[in-house]
């Protein structure tokens, strides 16, 4: 029974893998190879942060993509995106990893819902992804990190439970009610840290959450230069709601950016 | 197709094609005589909800998460062991792959049917497993899955029967069995559920009768 049982389930539900196992190129002499050049190469900076709020989960992020250290890519980039009716996924790190990310949970998204008519929980993709990195560092990569992303997950559950995940590349997964990823983590976590307990509390409403994120991403913006600042790109901020998913539109988002560089939140 | 409705004529079958038909509807048939005083019933109470009444020569299990609950019922107590570490198996899957939240109806169906079929169609296996699923979940769904691996799909508030039956193949205990059922308990109170099944279980010559409230 077990044989067919488990054959049968590898076919329903394949643990996620991206490609077949590695073989056959040796590792030690890769590795040696690739630590030099990683040296070299440029990392790419962001902040992106997401916290709960009264109605549900706040994401926002800057619009900076940058090439290593000196080259500026675009101001205009959109880091935070809906990746199923309830759930925004906002990524940090190497554009083509987090495109790539978000390509596979959009597709597991729409097979699972139409394959059993239920949407995917929250901590579901969080953990399909969690796996993916995993299998990447453990098989396709394994001289190396895995892939090289941040990402944060949110939404809200069948239940309507809001949950936020952070994920790294290596496949760690946390739970949390307020996180900030990317290389401007440590400022924006400064704002996000000194709200601490309306954060927990979740009793902050629409305009006072904008005014926390505008703050964080501001404070990111200042000291760090991967991050863009708010008076160049307007960082762009989206909610997840019993609604659905919805972004702030940027003239809103603007006049809380006025307010925060007028000093006056 | 024939006349007479068959796939092809019997003279155009080959020796091999009607040996597997054969085995396989011995094998159906089988498990059918040993199903034949297994049941699971739900009753249909208003507004929108109800209870199960599972009975047979062999003790069955219920199996629930927050997503859905489900009465396992077979031949043997063996067989249902399989049933539940066969939900158990898909549980665990589901859980490492995505997470145990993602373990619905829908999911726990499409694999017991996917095991099933492919189980009573396995000419190496001289016995089919003898056990089925009845399944209800929190959008109002009752899912029969059954040894063969077939679905059945009712809503609790569409269902046109009061009563929903999984099992029983025998004949004559079926109709013994519809004759009885008629006056069950239309509310869920325990001492005439009790009275009902104890009337149940001696009129059918039940080795085990029980009540499950999802």
């Amino acid at each position: 029974m077990s044989d067919l049982a488990d054959k049968i389930l590898d076919s329903v539900f394949p643990r996620p893998s991206l490609s077949t196992k590695f073989s056959g190129r040796g590792g030690a002499t890769m590795s040696a190879g690739r630590d030099d050049t990683k040296d070299k190469l440029p990392y790419t900076g962001t902040t992106v942060l997401a916290f709960k709020y009264k109605n549900g989960i706040m994401f926002a992020a800057d619009r900076k993509t940058s090439g290593g250290y000196l080259r500026i890519f675009s101001l205009d980039t959109i880091k935070i995106e809906e990746v199923a009716s309830h759930t925004v996924i906002g990524c940090a790190g190497l554009v083509a990893d987090s495109q790539f990310l978000k390509g596979i949970l959009e597709e597991t998204n729409g097979s699972f819902g139409g394959k059993y008519r239920f949407p995917l929980s929250t901590e579901g993709q969080a953990n399909y992804i969690v796996n993916l990195c995993r299998n990447f560092r453990f098989y396709i990569n394994p001289w190396d990190m895995g892939l090289e992303i941040q990402a944060i997950l949110g939404g809200m559950d069948f239940s309507g439970d809001f949950k936020i995940f952070e994920i790294s590349g290596e496949g760690s997964l946390y739970k949390k009610d307020f996180t900030a990823i990317g290389s401007g983590t440590d400022h924006a976590l400064g704002v996000l840290r000194e709200n601490k307990k309306s954060l927990v509390k979740k009793n902050l409403n629409l305009q006072e959450s904008m005014a926390v994120a505008v703050k964080a991403i501001y404070r990111a913006g200042e000291a760090d230069s991967g991050t863009s600042d708010i008076r160049v790109a307007i960082p762009s901020i989206a909610v997840v709601t019993k609604t659905g998913v919805k972004f702030i539109k940027t003239e809103n988002v603007k006049k809380v950016v006025n307010r925060v560089l007028e000093g006056e939140v | 197709m024939t006349e007479n409705g068959e796939v092809c004529k019997f003279s155009e079958m080959s020796a091999s094609r009607i040996s597997l038909l054969g085995e396989f509807e011995l094998k159906k048939f089988e498990a059918e005589q040993r199903m034949g005083e297994v049941f699971s019933v739900f009753v249909k109470l208003e507004p929108g909800n109800g209870y199960f009444i599972c009975g047979g020569n062999a003790q069955f299990y219920r199996f629930s998460n927050q997503n859905f609950a489900c009465v396992v019922t077979g031949a043997s107590l063996s067989e249902i062991n399989q049933g539940m570490e066969l939900l158990q198996k898909v549980g665990s899957r589901i859980s490492s792959v995505f997470s145990s939240d993602d373990f619905h109806s829908t999911v726990a169906m499409d694999y017991l049917s996917k095991y099933l079929r492919t189980d009573i169609r396995n000419m190496k296996k001289p016995q089919a497993l003898a056990v089925e699923f009845f399944i209800t979940d929190i959008l109002g769904s009752l899912i029969r899955v059954s040894f063969q691996g077939d679905i059945e799909v009712d809503s609790i508030d569409n269902a046109d029967n009061k009563i929903l039956l999984l099992g029983g193949y025998d004949k004559k205990f079926r109709e013994d069995f519809w004759e009885e059922i008629k006056q069950v308990p239309q509310s869920i109170d325990k001492e005439k559920m009790t009275e009902f099944a104890e009337r149940l279980k001696d009129k059918l010559k039940l080795s085990k009768i029980g009540f499950v409230i999802p």
